[in-house]
C-alpha cells in the first residue's frame, strides 16, 4: 500500500460513508418491517420521526457517494505521479486487477444512488409517505454495492505497488492491444457514430411519439434501457472519436487525460453532462412507471401519479438538454479541427 | 364543513419519551369541536391544556392517537405539510402575545404571510383591513414596545387572523389582562365567532369560561379530559 494522502482520504471517506450507510440500513430495516401508515400507535409515530432522519442522512450519504466517483478519478490521476509508467489515471487503474472493476462499480453505484435520491425526493413531496417501504427496500439492496465498493477500494489500495511498472493510457487504449478499452479505441467511427445517433434518435422518438397507456408503460422501461445503451455508446464515442479530435492525434485515445488542467478540464464537463443526462433520463423513465402504477390506485395513488408526472417532465427536460450539451461539447473539438484544417483525422 | 372542525381521538403526549425524565402531559384525550363555536379548555396549571392546544395547533405531534383539523389527519402529516396546514387554517394568540417589540405594528401583523410568498402589496392590503377592524390604523407604524397592553392584545389577534385562519387558538389570553381588557377580548372573540371562526381558548379564568358566549367547556385534570 502507498500511504498517499489521496489513498488515505479515500479510505477514510469510504469507511465513514459505509459506517453511516450501515446505520442507515439498520434503521431502514426497522422502518421497512414495522411500517403501518394507518396506525396511530406510538411505534408508528416513532418510525415516522425516524424516516425523516434516515432519509435526510441517506441524502447526504448517497450524494457524497456520487461525489466519490469524481474524487476517485482525481485520486487516480494524482497517484499516477508515484507509479512508474503511469501517465494519467489509466496507469493507476491498470496497475492492479482491482482498479477498473472498482471504477465500473463506482459508475453503476453513482447511477443507482442518483435514482434513490430522486425517489426519496419524490416520496418527501408526498403527505402520506407512499414510497417509504419501497425506497428502504431499494436502499437495502444498494447496500451490498457500497460494501463491495469499500472492499474493492481496500484491495485496490493495498495492492498498489510503486516498484511495479504499470501501463500508460497509450497502451491500454490502443487498438493493437487486447481488452475492452482497446476494443473501444479500435471501434470504427463509421460504426460507432451511426449507432450512437440511432440511440439518440430512438430516445427522442420514444419520448415524443404519442402512444396509448399500455405502450407508454412499455416505453418507460424501454427508455431506461435506451439510456443505459446511450451511456455505453457515448463512452465508446468518446474513446474512439472525440478523443482523436481533442488530442488531434490518431494514436492517443485516452478518456482520462482530457480531464486534466492541460485540456482545461474539458473531460470533466463532458462526463458531467453525460452522467446527468443518463441519470436524469433513467429517472424520467422510472418516474413514468411510478406515474402509471399510481394512476391505478385512487386517492393517494392519483396524487403520487400527479407528482411523479411533474417530476418526470422535469427530469425529461434535464436529460434532453444535458444530452444536447453532451453532443455539442463532444463534437466541438471535431468541428473546430475541421474548421481549422478543412480535413478529417483518418479513421478506419 | 360537514363534521367537526377539530377532532382528537385518544391522544397521548409524552415529553422526553423513552428517557428516564419522561412526562406524560396528556392521556387518551378525545374531543370534537364544531364549526363557528367557542370552546374553552379549563383546568389548573400543568393539567395539559397547553399541550392539547399545541397538538391541535400543529405545533407538536402526539405520542399516540389522532388529531384531525378541517377533516385532515394532521398528526400523520410530515412536518413540512403539517406546517403548511397550520399556516393555512390556524391562527394562534399566545399567552404573552409573543410580538416583536422592535418592529412596527404593521410588520408584526404581516409576519405570518412572508413564508407564504404573498406580495407586499397584498400583505399591506390585508393588514390595513385588520388594522381598521381592530381600531389600530393610527398605530400602523408604531413600535410594539410603545403600545399599551390592550393595543398589543389587538395586534396579537390581528396577526392571528392575517392568514384568514378558520380556527383561532388562544392560550390563556386573559392571564395578564385586567378585567376591562378581558371584557374587550371577549367582545372581539364574540365578533370572530359571529363571523364564522372556530375558537378554542385555554383558561382557568372564570371571567372567560363562565361567559355566556362559550359553547362548550372541556375540563382537563392530570392530563385527562375529566368532563365536558
Amino acid at each position: 500500500m502507498i500511504l498517499h494522502p489521496w489513498i488515505l482520504g479515500l479510505i477514510v471517506g469510504h469507511s465513514a460513508l459505509l459506517l453511516i450507510f450501515s446505520l442507515g440500513v439498520i434503521n431502514a430495516w426497522q422502518i421497512f418491517r414495522g411500517w403501518d401508515y394507518n396506525s396511530s400507535e406510538e411505534k408508528q409515530f416513532l418510525l415516522e420521526k425516524k424516516t425523516y432522519l434516515i432519509s435526510t442522512v441517506m441524502n447526504f450519504t448517497l450524494f457524497t457517494q456520487i461525489l466519490m466517483l469524481f474524487l476517485f478519478e482525481m485520486a487516480a490521476d494524482e497517484l499516477a505521479d508515484v507509479l512508474p509508467g503511469a501517465m494519467c489515471a489509466v496507469g493507476t487503474l491498470s496497475s492492479n486487477s482491482y482498479g477498473f472493476p472498482l471504477l465500473n462499480l463506482k459508475i453503476i453505484s453513482g447511477f443507482v444512488c442518483f435514482l434513490w435520491l430522486m425517489f426519496n425526493f419524490l416520496d418527501n413531496q408526498m403527505e402520506t409517505y407512499p414510497l417509504v417501504q419501497k425506497k428502504y427496500l431499494v436502499l437495502m439492496l444498494i447496500y451490498p454495492l457500497a460494501v463491495t465498493e469499500t472492499i474493492l477500494l481496500f484491495m485496490f489500495a493495498s495492492d498498489l505497488d510503486p516498484s511495479v511498472i504499470t501501463s500508460c493510457c497509450g497502451s491500454v487504449y490502443n487498438e493493437g492491444t487486447e481488452g475492452l478499452g482497446a476494443s473501444m479505441a479500435g471501434a470504427s467511427a463509421g460504426f460507432i457514430l451511426p449507432l450512437f445517433f440511432s440511440i439518440v434518435t430512438l430516445l427522442l422518438l420514444n419520448r415524443f411519439v404519442p402512444r396509448n397507456a399500455a405502450m407508454r408503460q412499455l416505453g418507460n422501461i424501454f427508455e431506461v434501457l435506451l439510456w443505459i445503451a446511450f451511456f455505453i455508446t457515448a463512452i465508446a464515442v468518446i474513446i474512439s472519436f472525440v478523443s482523436t479530435y481533442v488530442y488531434e492525434m490518431l494514436s492517443h485515445k485516452c478518456p482520462f487525460c482530457f480531464m486534466g488542467a492541460e485540456y482545461h478540464h474539458y473531460g470533466v464537463l463532458l462526463y458531467l453532462f453525460l452522467f446527468i443526462a443518463t441519470a436524469a433520463g433513467m429517472t424520467g423513465g422510472l418516474m413514468g412507471r411510478v406515474k402509471g402504477k399510481g394512476l391505478r390506485v385512487k386517492g393517494e395513488g392519483e396524487a403520487l401519479a400527479e407528482k411523479a408526472g411533474l417530476f418526470q417532465k422535469k427530469m425529461n427536460a434535464v436529460s434532453l438538454w444535458t444530452m444536447l450539451a453532451f453532443v455539442v461539447t463532444g463534437f466541438l473539438p471535431f468541428v473546430i479541427y475541421y474548421m481549422k484544417t478543412g480535413a478529417l483525422i483518418s479513421h478506419q | 364543513m360537514a363534521g367537526p372542525v377539530v377532532e382528537t381521538i385518544n391522544v397521548t403526549k409524552t415529553y422526553n419519551h423513552g428517557k428516564p425524565n419522561h412526562v406524560t402531559a396528556l392521556r387518551d384525550a378525545s374531543l370534537q369541536i364544531d364549526e363557528a363555536s367557542l370552546t374553552v379548555l379549563k383546568g389548573p396549571s400543568g393539567s395539559g391544556k397547553t399541550t392539547l392546544l399545541s397538538l391541535i395547533g400543529c405545533q407538536t405531534k402526539p405520542t399516540r392517537g389522532k388529531v384531525a383539523i378541517m377533516g385532515k389527519t394532521v398528526s400523520k402529516l410530515p412536518e413540512k405539510f403539517m406546517n403548511l396546514h397550520k399556516r393555512k387554517h390556524i391562527g394562534f394568540i399566545f399567552q404573552h402575545f409573543q410580538l416583536i417589540g422592535g418592529m412596527s405594528v404593521l410588520d408584526n401583523i404581516v409576519l405570518p404571510l412572508i413564508p407564504e410568498g404573498i406580495s407586499p402589496k397584498e400583505r399591506n392590503r390585508r393588514a390595513d383591513r385588520l388594522l381598521e377592524q381592530f381600531d389600530l390604523t393610527h398605530r400602523r407604524q408604531f413600535k410594539i414596545s410603545s403600545l399599551s397592553g390592550g393595543e398589543q392584545q389587538r395586534v396579537a389577534i390581528a396577526r392571528a387572523l392575517i392568514n384568514n385562519a378558520d380556527i383561532l387558538l388562544a392560550d390563556e389570553p386573559s392571564a395578564y389582562l385586567d378585567s376591562g381588557l378581558t371584557n374587550d377580548l371577549l367582545d372581539y372573540v364574540r365578533q370572530l365567532k359571529q363571523s364564522g371562526h372556530t375558537i378554542l381558548i385555554t383558561s382557568h379564568d372564570p371571567a372567560v369560561y363562565q361567559n355566556p358566549i362559550v359553547d362548550r367547556i372541556f375540563e382537563i385534570k392530570d392530563g385527562r379530559i375529566a368532563s365536558s
